[in-house]
């Protein structure tokens, strides 16, 4: 090798090194999508004083369970109030009959709009599901129990998308359901509790998913810190979690009766990481293996121990 | 680590091999397709989703399924007589990704029905596996006629292409006497930590008074060498090499792999030296060389 084709490799070789390590440096953590001029913000749906609140009721009957967990609260007027716009948010991401465990149980969601409709409120029900949304909502039942309960189902039509913020760690903005979050006063997440082959657990916050719209699948690169993001997005008034059905194995879709015990369970209350880390413990996953929780927890989304709440507490019917 | 290399490329003159650098081709080709009719049922809004598209169906699910190498999936409802099942075709690489995903899919407590290569019901629910085609049959309710659904299943075997496997198409397989129940499985890549170890069928199995976990996995004596390499790398101890194959002692245990003419054949977690030995030969029914 002469001293000219030295320099020449040597070159090469140091440009090349230098561009590498310059790109790393420039994506390393970087966030899956830069922050976008003009998002919305979505406000906290949440009612002042009512902050770390949480009711675990055990029963047989899903709308029983939803009324005395409310009862327990203080009753729903606390929360919702004459000439309210509610949105209710179910898990009704797949065209699967509500057996199978992979979306939220009908008599639950009925349950929750009826309640808030006898407060006095308006009700849509709400999702951006994975299938085609009226087949997620005829074949999962929600549509039938929705409109049973005096609520509408809002489809989710192109026009009612806009860009809005989302969380700190992964995604600061998204392309998200803008009009039902700008015509809601209050909003209730009635997730179901979901295996999820990527995050263990399909709970509360993960439900905000439904709220998105565009590629949402990138969102399962870094799925833990998304969903962390998801739950500073929405400050929901309520969640209540139906575990009537737990969709043990095999989720989020499962497929099988196989994969579906039966919960009778309800959670009802303002901390969403609280019911996640309860809703995981359903699941039989130890809540220190998912990592979101601490993610949301370390954000300020809530807590996980539930001695550290406000109120908690367990009541059988 | 790539930094290194590529400064090493651009020091060296080297070129990249085009078949690296080329895209590869379309995997999932034109898709499944199904009769519209089968036996008085009509599959309605039947669509494939080809791997890149899986996740519009199912959304988290999809790379488990990829992970098997599924090539795609085939939605659809039958409908006859005012009775409806979801039809679910995941149309996988090959057979032994097809038995992967049932097996992991496969709950404790099921009953077995006669359908394809493998079959349960559940209430409500069929699941069976044909060839390279896994399928899930779901009822909308949970009281519908499995009857009607294994009936239909069978039909949907007969539909499906390719879905009778030939023997040597599903590869090596293991032994069912002395298999400990419920430890077949089967690891879609990366085997015990083997990049080497792809598709691989194991269970464990007691024999002589031991315990070890044998496994088995298409390829030849290639296969054997890869995993020989990374046994070295990964810090492998008193290492042998045999007639058949290689082995030694790696995270506290003994484990060998060598290759047959039906393929490779491996055991780990043996205890001594010996039993690694003993097993492989009882595994394969291979005659003992002279240096085993």
């Amino acid at each position: 090798m002469n001293r000219r084709e030295f320099l020449w490799r040597g070159g090469a070789a140091a440009a090349l090194a230098a561009v590498s390590v310059g790109t790393g440096w420039y994506f390393h953590n970087r966030r899956l999508v830069p922050p976008r001029a003009g998002a919305v913000h979505i406000p906290p749906f949440i009612i002042e004083g009512t902050e770390g609140e949480l009711v675990i009721v055990r029963g047989q009957d899903g709308a029983k369970m939803v009324a005395a967990a409310l009862a327990e609260l203080g009753g729903i007027e606390r929360f919702i109030k004459p000439g309210d716009r509610v949105i209710v948010k179910p898990n009704c991401a797949f065209d699967r009959p509500p057996h199978l465990g992979a979306t939220s149980s009908p008599e639950v969601v009925g349950e929750v709009v009826r309640q808030c409709r006898a407060a006095g409120a308006e009700v849509r029900v709400v999702d951006n599901p994975i299938n085609d949304p009226e087949g997620c909502f005829a074949k999962s039942g929600l549509g039938e129990a929705v409109a049973k309960a005096g609520g509408t189902v809002w489809l989710p039509a192109a026009g009612l998308f806009g860009h809005t913020t989302v969380g700190e760690r992964r995604i600061t903005s998204w392309e998200a359901l803008l009009t039902p979050l700008k015509w809601a006063t209050k909003i209730i997440g009635v997730p179901t509790v979901k295996s999820h082959n990527l995050c263990h657990a399909s709970l509360a916050m993960k439900n905000w998913y439904g709220l998105l719209g565009g590629g949402r699948n990138r969102l399962h690169q870094a799925i833990h810190e998304v969903i962390s993001d998801l739950g500073m997005f929405i400050t929901p008034t309520l969640v209540v979690l139906d575990g009537t059905r737990l969709l043990l194995t095999n989720g989020p879709t499962g497929g099988s009766t196989a994969d579906v015990a039966p919960g009778n369970v309800v959670a009802v209350g303002t901390d969403q990481v609280a019911i996640d880390t309860f809703g995981a413990e359903l699941l039989g996953v130890p809540p220190e293996q998912i990592e979101y929780l601490a993610l949301a927890e370390a954000s300020g989304v809530g807590r996980r121990a539930r001695d550290e709440l406000k109120r908690s507490r367990e009541i059988s019917i | 680590v790539p930094f290194v290399l590529l400064a090493v490329l651009a020091w060296t003159g080297g070129t990249v091999d085009s078949a690296y650098t080329t895209p590869p081709q379309e995997a999932t080709g034109a898709g499944l397709e199904l009769p519209g009719e089968l036996a008085g049922w009509t599959l309605k809004g039947a669509e494939w989703f080809a791997a890149e598209r899986m996740f519009e169906k199912i959304n988290g699910k999809a790379p488990f399924y990829l992970d098997f190498g599924a090539q795609g999936l085939y939605a659809g409802t039958w409908e006859r007589d005012g009775v409806a099942w979801d039809m679910y075709v995941y149309a996988m690489q090959a057979p032994g990704g097809a038995e992967g995903v049932f097996i992991s899919e496969r709950p404790e407590q099921s009953e077995p029905a006669r359908a394809g290569d493998e079959a349960y019901v559940t209430a409500g629910s069929l699941v069976f596996r044909a060839g390279p085609y896994y399928v899930q049959l779901g009822a909308l309710s949970q009281e519908a006629d499995t009857d009607a659904a294994r009936a239909l299943a069978r039909e949907i075997v007969k539909a499906l292409p390719g879905s009778e496997t030939a023997a040597e198409a599903r590869g090596p397989a293991l032994p069912e006497e002395k298999q400990v129940s419920g430890t077949h499985d089967v690891i879609p890549r990366d085997a015990f930590g083997f990049s080497a170890l792809t598709g691989v069928r194991a269970a464990q199995y007691v024999h002589g008074g031991a315990t070890t976990t044998w496994f088995v996995v298409e390829g030849t004596r290639d296969v054997v060498d890869a995993y020989g390499n990374e046994l070295r790398m990964y810090g492998g101890e008193e290492i042998f090499e045999t007639e058949h194959g290689i082995g030694g002692r790696f995270m506290g245990s003994w484990e060998y792999v060598g290759a047959t003419e039906a393929g490779v054949h491996g055991v780990r977690d043996a205890a001594t030296r010996a039993h690694v030995i003993d097993h492989w030969h009882e595994l394969t029914g291979v005659e003992r060389a002279g240096d085993e």
